[in-house]
Formats: C-alpha cells, structure tokens, sequence
C-alpha cells in the first residue's frame, strides 16, 4: 500500500523540534544562542563554583588588588572578589531582563490585543492610557518610582515592566488590526467563537512570532535599563548586578586608577548578553512562519495528486 | 509577413535549489491588427510570456533561449537601451491589477502623459495633457477627470485609464494581462468592448491574457492554448470551439457553462496543473487526460498542421486530423478513469504502479501548493515559492 | 427553512470634518435596503449581482455578521435577528458560511485539521476520536480523499480549488442546515469550478443543506441553482426559478446582464445590451425606480415611481412597470443596438482626430506612423 508513504502526523513535540532545529540552523540565532547559553551557565553553576562573595572587612581581603592568579579580575574597594561578583551579577541581570520582559510582554499583548481587536470604546481607552505611558520620560520615571518604591530586585522589575509595555501594546494592536480584518477570523465568528476565543485561538498565534521576536528585544533593553538603573544607584541594593559593579568602579575612580578589569568584564557581559538576545529575536522574527518549518517532504506528493485526481472523479453526466 | 514571432521562447526561473523552466520552447505568430488569445489555467505560463515579449521579466526570471521577432527585428540581440525605446511606443501591456499599476499620489492624467513625455522628444508639457485629455475620451472617460487622483476611480474606470496609457504612444501591438478578470461582468463587457472597437479603428494588434475560453471567444479572432509552459494547440476561435483537437482544450472549452446549450455542469478538468519544477514526462498533461497512452507517457508529441492554422501537439489525434474516441485508444489506467471506462487489470488503483505513480517522481505533478497558487505574476511560476 | 423579510442594512458613512462643520446629517450607506428571500431545505438560491449590490452583505447579514438594521431573519420560522449569547452560537452552528477568497479565508498557521476541527471544539462536540472522524469525513464530503492525508497540511501546501474544500470542510463540519457561499469558486480557474460546484451539488444531495448562492456570474447560478434573484443596488429587482428566468427575464436589468454573458462559441454573437456606466453609490440611491438612471426603458414614471412587484408566473416576479410588457425585450434590443451605432460613430471619430492629431505631433519616430497606415 502507497498509503504507508502518506506522511505520519507530526505530534506537537515534533513541530517545537523542528522549530528548534531551524532556530540553531539560522547563524545569527545560533551565535545569539551559544553565547546566552555560556552566561546561562556561568549565572546557574557560577556561584557553586565561586563560592560566596566576602562581606567587606572580612580578613584577609585587600581592596583593590590588581588581577592574579588567585583573584582574575582584582578586588574591588572593599576586598571582595570581582569574579565572584561578576558571577552574581549575571543571575540577577538575566532574571531582571526575563522576569521584566514576561512582564512587559503579558501587559503588551493583552492590551495590544484587547485594544486592536474589540476596537471602539476599548480602543479609545487602552490606547490613551498606553500614549500615557509611552510619552512619560521613561528613565526619569524610572528613576523616581525606584526612589519612591525602594531599590529592590522586584521594584527594579516593576519599574521597567511598568515603563517598556507601551511600546509592545502599540506593535501588537497594529498588527492585530491587521490580522482582524482577515477573512479566518470571520470565518470564526460565524462558526459561534467567541470574542475571548478569537483573540486566544486565532490573533494571538497569529502575532506570536511578533511577541517572541519582541520577547528578546524587550529581554536586551531591561538588562540595559537594570543596568542604568543601578549605575544611578537606584538599582537592587540588596545584592550585587553589573550595573551595580560599574556604578562602584565608577564612584571609586577605577577608569583614572587604570583598573580596567574592575569595569571591562561588567560592561562587555552586558553588550554580549544583549547582543544575544537581539540575534536569537532576529532569528525567531523568521523562523515562526509555517512556510518556513518542516514540510511533508517529497513523499506524498504523488499520493496526494492521485487523491484529488480521484475526488474530482464523478460519474460523468 | 507577420508583426510579432515568437521562436522557440523559453524562459527559466531561477528559485531556491534550482530553477524552473515556466516557458518551454513556444513559438506563435500575431499579424498586424489581428486578436489573438492566449489562454490555459494559472501556471500554464501565458503572463510569464508577456513579461518575456515585453521584457518585464522579475528579477529571478531570464530568457533561457529562442527569439521575439517584432516587425523583422529581433528584440532579443536588441540592447536594454534601444529596447526601452521600442516598449510601449511599439508595444504596450495591460496588466490585470489596475488598482495596483496607477500611482495612487500622482493625478491620473499625468500619468497617461508620462509615456509620450518619455518617448517622444520634443513634446511639452502642455501637448503631452492635451494628447492625455484626446486618449481619455477615446477611452470613454471626461477629459475633465484628467486632475482625478486614482482613489477617485472606480476599478472599470481604473482599467480604462491603463488602456488609455497603453494607448499613449500608438503601439501597433497591445498586450491584454487579464485586463477584465477582476471586474464585474457589465463592466466586463463594457472594456471588452472598448478594446474590440479601438482595435478595430487603430488596426492594432491584440493579445488577450485569460483563463476564461467564452471571453477569447468574444474578443478573438485565434487561440493560442497553453498548459504547463507548452503550446497544445492553436487555431481559430471557430475551430477551436467547433473542433478542438487536443484533449485539453476540448476540456477546456468543456469547463465553460454554455447557457444557450444544454443547463448541466461542465465536465471542468480534474486535477491541478503540475508544478513546472518537475513536470510529467512525455506529453505534460497526460496524468489528467482521458486519452492519455503509453506513447504520451513516454515522448512529447510532436506539432502537426491541420488546415492553413490549426495545430496540435498530441497523440491521439490521427492523420486526418481528427480526436479519436478513448475507446479506440490503448489507454493508460488513469485515462480509463478519467475516460469513465473503469479499471482493469492492476494499475488501475492508487494502491499499484499506476502509471501517473509511475512515470516520474512528480509525474503527476499537482503538488500542492503549486500550480494555481496565485494570479499575476508570480502564479506563472508554481513552486517557485520557497 | 430560512427567511429574509425586509432586510435592512444601512451603514452611517463617516462625516467629513466640514460636513461636521456644517452639521449635515450622517450619510447612510444603504447596503441592503429591503430584501425577501427564501432558503427551502435542500434548495439553492442563487443571488446575481454586481459588485456594490448587496448581495455580499445579504449574506453575511443572514450569518449574522453585518449589522442588520431593518426587517428580519426567519430560521423555522423563529425570528433570529436580535438574538445573542446562546441561542446565537447555536444559530451559527446551524447556518454557516464560505467566503470567496480561499487564500485568505485560512489562518495560514493551522493545519487543515485543525482549521477543521475548530469549529467542533468551540461547540464542545464529541470527543476527541468523534471528532477526527468528522473532520475527515467533512474533507472526504469536500472532495479530499483520503481526508486523513491532508489533516497535517497547511494551507500554503494547497491549490486553490484545495483551500476552497477545505474551507467547505470547515463550514459542513457542524452540519448545518443553510449554507451561505459567497463567490465560491470566482477566485480559481475555470477548469476546476466544476469541481467545486459538483461538491456542492453533492452536499445538497446527501445532507438536505439548503444554499444560498452568491454570485456575480448568471452562468454560474443558471447551472446551479433552482432558484436566482438579480440583485441591484440593495434590492432584489426579479426573482424566479433559474430556466424561467433565463429564458423569460422580465427586468431590463436582468436581460442587459443576460446579453453580455460571453459565449464560448464564437458564432454566437449577439447584440449585447452594455449599459452605460456603472452601479450608483448606495449612498446615494436614485429616487424612484433605482435602477432608472441606467435604464435603457426608462420613462417618466420611473424618476419619480419605485415599481411594484409584478408577480409574472408562477414564483416569477420582477419589480418593473414594464414586467407584463410583452414588447419590452424588442424595444430594449433595438435601443441597445441604436445606442451601439452611435458609439461606435463617436469612438471613430475621436480615433480619426486622434491618428490625426499624433500624424501631426509626431513626425515619423522610429516606426512612425507612415509605417503603421
């Protein structure tokens, strides 16, 4: 039977599998991958390896100590290990960059698609207080609210989940306006769907490849602004980020002291990890097409062929 | 001495993993004032035609071989330049999305004065406007309209104003890219019968771009039947409708609702027209043809004249000219089918080595995806997508 | 089994900042303006029409998805106009419908199984094996055998005349009883419209689904239909049964749109009746009779009067004063044909000012037109 060669259903699994393969088969996701992967590991595995950092006086430790054997990046003022504050600042800047993007993306989208696709009156608000929040100063904001709520880690989260949605609400409801107008999402209404169900089942698929893309960009600029924020000295304070690092490099001279170890390791953790994740989105933006993921293959054309040959087959009149 | 011959035109896309042969060695001839069509299904090649006569092939496309004779020359030896000058003064086209093909920021009667500024040396502004107000209303439009944007067009006024810019600079050859398609059918007729009257008082030439036989059959006086990049046949409107030969148009013709006979569906054609990047063997509609043989399984047949203008390239057809019955024919299994005549023997169902399973790796060709997988342009290439 | 009584459709148009200015009223759109027509139980009716005509909105007003403004819909008698929530989810599953555009009616990120099978999840029927083989066995009644083979598609993998089943798949899934299909084979080849149509015929045949037909292409509904309504500018301007009403048509309208059905047979031409210009804008529908503006009939009556329906055989009605003229088709032929001499007159002497006209302009360029005379 030619019937065996008709292509066997993909379940689910198979299909975020071939996804996943097209992602790594696409260079610059690639690129993006292995680097987030190595700090992926350095943040999870790094701080058992390291050890814990030193509370400042902790005998004997010496500040400010130039790169050695035993401590690769130097001290910092006040003695402890840059390495292992490097290793620490790469869990808390990649949990601030995740954790604020989901947020960011949840207010985004659901406003983005709420606005977009029931229009009207929900538009009309949505989209006023969205152009609040996207013509507000975001830093200044961001500034004042860590002052104002206190410079913890979830603070710094709320603030910049807070301040990034508007852009997303914005890119999301144009493409839903774009995707309501199209002929399935009629088709859904006049089969029952509801309003809820067509914005799950049919627009949110329909820009979710948008979302992802968005997803990774948002992921860059958080740890950017976590970054900046601790730089302004408004960041956590309870434990120990890039941004932290070089707000402390900073204050303590170490561009004039020549200790460049104190700031290069922050500063180019930061590039890398954004560039990062901008690569893996560029991929992302091209892969979520199903035109573009696993096809039937070449088996099953000719069975297919024989099969609409048949079904066009009546008796003739 | 005809005024368009083309030879043997080939054109080639190149595609992702390759390139696909969309037009495969036709050869035709237009005379001077005479309306020709040029008709099959989506895919069949007749845009990608057009675009290779003119020479507005898309960037992935290249003239692969033969020639485009236009008044004794050769446009194909012609360089960019001197062919630039020929297009639209010589020959012009019509392409069926009017709503896309007029500059929506521009006002339309500038843009029916483009060409002749172009063109025509010597000629202001002023003469260009007022030549532009004479082609509206030979088109039937008010020459007060000329300041109109497009959005202010309806698409049959639309389609008028293309035709008044195909018109600009008096080609002797015009080229019709499904100009009525998207219209309703009043409108359909109304521009049908503007361009039957201007070729009659300009003496143009006329080749219609359709799918649609009854519309050849208004406007023509000859038919050109493509299918799959090949020409299957070609003739005079009446031949053609009284006599078709090939087993394709004679579906072809038969797809058509004729409401002065019989009230019954049409027998339309099954199947899909077969992907271009691997077409069948042999004859390339012998998976869909109820008088498909061994023999057109295995070699294309060769073209062969019946009457001054009547050819056809098939198998089944006998020396004096004539279709024969499927009866009479040893057919393959998939023909029996088609011809209603049931199975026999093994090959007849999917499940064997039947012969559209058999005679290539896409022998039968209607992958999905390809064939009518768009109008314009880009249908003329299926699977060409990546 | 399903009835349109009145149907209104109106659209406000959007005020321009000056007519706001102004304080104009609102111009209304009057899409569908007063139409009744009947579904029977395994009927099809074809709706003609032109683009502009309403015919589009009609149906998607009896789906419920236009606004409808006036009159109402009758599913078994129960007026379903203004119910919501319930009792509207089970009417859609009950009355479905298939847009023209196979490429755009498919969400291009679900397989067809799955574009199938929704319709079945949203109404919580069957489980999960009930299901597939609904799903297959709808693809099967379209026309793609096996149906299994073409669950795990995507649309892009599809032709056309694929897409259009599929889309047939989707809306027969739920077995409803009233098919709404608009356009549906207008988008593809004519070599594979038969196909479709013959699925349809099918469906009639085996499901007693009754079909509303939408169509610009008389052809099309003459070969498919029992029944054909001629649509103008929101209203149904003649109705009867389809040979009746090819054969005998009482309305200007309808012999003009008659007449200019090109015929594959070339030997066939005939005086075609093309009416000038094109159909009003429904914002701005001519008083009395609508169609008096592009009449070629038209007499003072029709400026000021809208015509009755004139009941002229049995189910045969044309809203007309001329509907009982036996005289009518004679005299609308002959207009035509003085009309076509005139034309043809002024289009030859625009040309000849025109060859003129560019003789003197253009001195002999390249080919010239020393050439071309």
């Amino acid at each position: 039977m030619t019937v065996g060669r008709i292509p066997q259903p993909l379940s689910r699994f198979h299909r975020g599998y071939a996804s996943l393969r097209l992602l790594v088969s696409n260079r610059q996701a690639l690129v993006g991958i292995v680097i987030l992967a190595a700090f992926v590991l350095i943040a999870v595995v790094g701080p058992f390896v390291v050890g814990p950092i030193e509370k400042p006086g902790t005998p004997g430790t010496t500040p400010l100590l130039n790169p050695s054997a035993t401590h690769l990046f130097g001290t910092d003022q006040a003695g402890r290990d840059l390495v292992k504050l490097n290793v620490v600042g790469a869990q808390v800047s990649l949990i601030v960059g995740v954790v604020a993007s989901v947020l960011t993306m949840l207010i985004g989208t659901a406003v983005g698609i709420v606005a977009g696709f029931l229009g009207g009156r929900w538009d009309n608000w949505l989209m006023r207080i969205t152009d609040f929040f996207y013509v507000l100063p975001t830093l200044v904001l961001a500034v004042v609210l860590a002052a104002i709520l206190g410079p913890n880690l979830l603070n710094v989260i709320v603030v910049i989940g807070m301040t990034s949605w508007p852009a997303t609400a914005r890119i999301i409801r144009s493409q839903t306006l774009s995707i309501r107008e199209r002929m399935f999402v009629d088709r859904a209404r006049a089969y029952g769907a509801s309003n809820r169900r067509i914005m799950t089942r049919q627009i949110l698929p329909n820009v979710f490849g948008l979302v992802m893309a968005n997803t990774t960009l948002t992921i860059a600029t958080s740890i950017f602004y976590e970054t900046t924020l601790s730089f302004l000295g408004v960041g956590p304070h309870e434990t120990y980020s890039w941004g932290r690092i070089l707000e402390e490099s900073f204050n303590a001279g170490a561009l004039t002291l020549g200790k460049w170890a104190w700031f290069v390791p922050p500063g180019l953790s930061v590039v890398l990890v954004v560039l990062a994740f901008t690569l893996i989105g560029a991929g992302f933006d091209e892969i979520l097409d199903p035109r573009l993921r696993l096809r039937g293959g070449p088996h099953g054309v000719t069975e297919l062929a024989m099969a609409e040959l048949e079904a066009t087959l009546e008796p003739r009149a | 001495m005809a005024l368009l011959e083309v030879k043997d035109l080939t054109v080639e896309f190149r595609v992702p993993g390759g390139s696909v042969r969309a037009v495969d060695g036709i050869s035709f001839h237009v005379e001077a004032g005479e309306a020709v069509g040029l008709v099959g299904e989506s895919g069949c090649g007749k845009t990608t035609t057009a675009l290779a006569i003119t020479r507005l092939l898309p960037e992935n496309g290249r003239l692969a071989g033969g020639s485009v004779i236009f008044d004794g020359e050769d446009l194909t030896s012609l360089k960019r330049g001197p062919f630039r000058r020929r297009r639209w003064t010589e020959m012009s086209i019509i392409f069926q999305g009017a709503m896309n093909a007029l500059n929506p920021v521009k006002r339309v009667g500038d843009q029916v004065a483009e060409p002749i500024l172009l063109h025509e040396a010597g000629v202001t502004r002023r003469q260009a406007w007022k030549r532009a107000g004479e082609l509206f209303e030979m088109v039937g439009i008010s020459r007060d309209r000329r300041k109109e944007y497009p959005h202010q067009f309806s698409g049959g006024m639309r389609q008028r104003v293309m035709i008044a810019m195909a018109l600009a600079n008096r080609p002797r050859l015009v080229i019709g890219d499904e100009p009525t398609t998207a219209l309703d059918v009043m409108v359909q007729a109304q521009i049908l019968e503007l361009l039957e009257r201007l070729r009659r008082e300009l003496g143009l030439a006329l080749i219609l771009i359709t799918h649609d036989l009854s519309v050849v059959a208004e406007t023509c006086d000859r038919a050109i039947v493509m299918y799959a990049g090949q020409v299957a046949e070609t003739g005079s409107v009446q031949a053609l409708h009284d006599r078709p030969l090939h087993p394709y148009s004679a579906r072809l013709m038969g797809s058509v609702p004729n409401m002065q006979g019989e009230r019954k569906l049409p027998l339309g054609i099954p199947g899909q027209p077969p992907s271009l990047s691997s077409p069948p063997s042999g004859c390339r509609f012998h998976p869909r043809c109820d008088h498909a043989m061994e023999v057109c399984v295995a070699e294309y047949p060769a073209e062969r004249s019946f009457g001054a203008l009547h050819r056809v390239a098939c198998h089944a057809v006998d020396d004096s000219g004539r279709l024969r019955d499927p009866r009479e024919l040893p057919l393959i299994p998939s023909a029996r089918i088609l011809a209603g005549l049931g199975t026999t023997g093994d090959g007849a169902s999917r499940t064997a080595q039947g012969p559209v399973a058999a005679g290539s790796a896409g022998a039968s060709g209607a992958v999905p995806g390809g064939g009518s997988s768009g109008p314009g342009g880009g249908g003329a290439v299926p699977g060409a997508k990546p | 089994m399903i009835e349109l009584r009145g149907l209104q459709v109106h659209f406000p148009l959007r005020r321009t900042f000056s007519a706001w200015l102004r304080r104009e009223p609102p111009k209304l759109v009057r899409a569908v303006d007063g139409v009744d027509l009947e579904v029977q139980r395994g009927g099809i009716v074809a709706l003609v029409g032109e683009s502009g005509s309403g015919k589009t909105t009609t149906g998607r007003a009896l789906v419920r998805l236009a606004p409808i403004t006036g009159g109402n819909v009758l599913l078994e008698g129960n007026d379903v106009t203004e119910i919501s929530g319930k009792p509207l989810r089970d009417y859609r599953r009950r009355v479905q419908i298939i847009f023209q555009d196979p490429y755009e009616s498919l969400d291009p990120r679900r397989t067809v199984g799955e574009a199938v099978e929704e319709p079945l999840l949203v109404h919580g029927l069957g489980t999960h094996a009930e299901r597939e083989a609904r799903v297959i066995g709808a693809l099967e009644d379209a026309g793609l055998r096996p149906g299994s083979a073409f669950l795990r598609r995507y649309p892009h993998e599809l032709s056309g005349g694929q897409r259009q089943r599929v889309a047939i798949a989707c809306a027969m899934v739920l077995e409803p009883d009233v098919l709404v299909a608009d356009e549906p084979v207008s988008m593809l080849d004519v070599s594979l419209r038969s196909g479709i149509l013959r699925v349809m015929l099918g469906l009639r045949e085996k499901r007693g689904v009754g079909i509303l037909f939408i169509t610009h292409d008389l052809s099309l509904a003459w070969l498919i239909a029992d029944h054909i309504a001629v649509m103008y500018l929101g209203r149904i301007v003649e109705i009867g049964p389809s040979e009746e009403l090819v054969a005998n048509p009482r309305h200007p309208y309808t012999r003009a749109l008659l007449s200019v059905m090109p015929s594959p047979d070339p030997s066939h031409r005939r005086a075609r009746q093309i009416l000038k210009g094109e159909t009003p804008d429904a914002s701005r529908v001519p008083p009395g009779c609508r169609f008096h503006t592009r009449c070629p009939l038209v007499f003072d009556r029709c400026r000021v009067e809208d015509p009755p329906e004139v009941e002229v055989g049995d189910g045969h009605v044309a809203a007309c004063f001329l509907a009982d003229d036996p005289a009518a088709a004679a005299r609308q032929q002959a207009v035509a044909a003085e009309n076509e001499a005139a034309v043809a007159a002024a289009i030859h002497a625009e040309a000849a000012a025109l060859a003129a006209a560019v003789s003197v302009e253009m001195p002999a360029t390249g080919g010239g037109p020393a050439a071309k005379d």
